[in-house]
């Protein structure tokens, strides 16, 4: 796990999208529901992974998406040399969850996705966690849930859940 | 989401207050619907890929997922549309059914050979070392399009939200 930085001009997508995953990441913040505390499983991705792969460790996972930035050149808000500028980042956190599992996880996908979702929510409406990642240039939050979406897989039944999150900083863009 | 401006009658200045923020809203908001807009296109047009890849589409045989699944979307324009190439809608929906597998038919011949059945990747290596001349394969749909939109239409409302917290802050 590599750890989050300030944001400047020069990592505004990377730097970003670190901070919140470092977040996800974070067995103390987001609990996996289906191993204990001292096992080990990769299950947040920064895409969305290859489910027939040899090396995938099953459900549920977490898609951390990379994010998207937009630069308001256009704004009232940046400075008069131009070097400050509004921006806004886009990054969508995906879970997805299986109704498929061995014995009492059997059938839980529901539940995962409910648990994971809240642990994702409480953790980034944590103060201290918001206070860290405001220092490292993300304000304004902005969590934006969807719905749960069913989608059956070769007979398996998964679940989706995305968070569109949001956040906005004057900063500077230019050397 | 609400925006709340509050009036005092007391004070005219605020009254001038609340109309210029009103304003700034009306000014804003169709800036603020077409981006939100670009991003969901954008969005679910990634979707419509991974939904491609999970039914088993190889990419290898076209642009599927390059330019054949793509938001297409004016700089001035509110709407858009997610354009997919003709051959992956046909994927899409197509009845099973047989075809003429021949040396002249080198896309095809070229799924076949990497075919996850072992009988077609067979065959279809005796036509390519001119073995024989042709063989009958059965092909079936690959759905992915019902599945891509259902992953990315809840999406809309959230960044639409998103979009105007961000922008009206």
């Amino acid at each position: 796990m590599t750890t989050s930085t300030k944001i400047t001009y020069s990592n505004l997508f990377s730097e970003s999208w670190n901070n919140i995953y470092n977040l996800i990441n974070s067995k103390s913040n987001v609990v996996d529901p289906t191993t204990s505390s001292s096992e080990f499983r990769k299950w947040v991705f920064s895409r969305e992974p290859d489910i027939k792969a040899s090396e995938f460790t099953g459900y549920p996972y977490i898609v951390v998406y990379n994010s998207e930035v937009t630069i308001e050149t256009e704004s009232k808000g940046k400075s008069l040399d131009g070097k400050s500028q509004i921006v806004i980042w886009t990054i969508e956190i995906e879970i997805v969850t299986s109704d498929r599992g061995n014995n009492n996880t059997d059938g839980k996908g529901q539940v995962h996705m409910d648990a994971i979702s809240d642990d994702i929510v409480e953790t980034l409406m944590n103060k201290s966690n918001r206070n860290t990642i405001r220092a490292n240039g993300l304000y304004f939050p902005s969590i934006n849930p969807s719905g749960v979406v069913p989608e059956v897989k070769s007979n398996e039944l998964c679940y989706r859940r995305s968070f569109i999150l949001g956040y906005k900083s004057k900063m500077q863009v230019s050397a | 989401m609400a925006l709340v401006i509050k009036i005092n009658p007391a004070n005219s200045l605020s009254l001038e207050v609340g109309i210029a923020r009103l304003n700034r809203v009306h000014r804003n908001l169709p800036n603020l619907v077409k981006e939100g807009t670009r991003q969901w296109g954008t969005t679910l047009e990634r979707d419509m890929k991974n939904s491609a890849a999970r039914a088993d589409i190889k990419a290898f045989t076209n642009t599927l997922f390059t330019s054949g699944i793509q938001w297409r979307q004016r700089p001035n324009g509110n709407i858009g549309l997610l354009f997919i190439r003709l051959y992956g809608v046909l994927l899409d929906s197509m009845k099973p059914h047989f075809v003429n597998l021949t040396r002249s038919r080198t896309r095809l011949l070229a799924w076949a050979l990497q075919a996850k059945s072992a009988n077609i990747r067979r065959k279809a290596s005796e036509v390519s070392s001119k073995r024989l001349d042709k063989i009958g394969i059965y092909v079936k749909p690959h759905p992915f399009i019902n599945n891509g939109w259902n992953i990315g239409r809840p999406k809309l409302r959230p960044i639409l939200n998103k979009q105007v917290q961000l922008g009206l802050a």
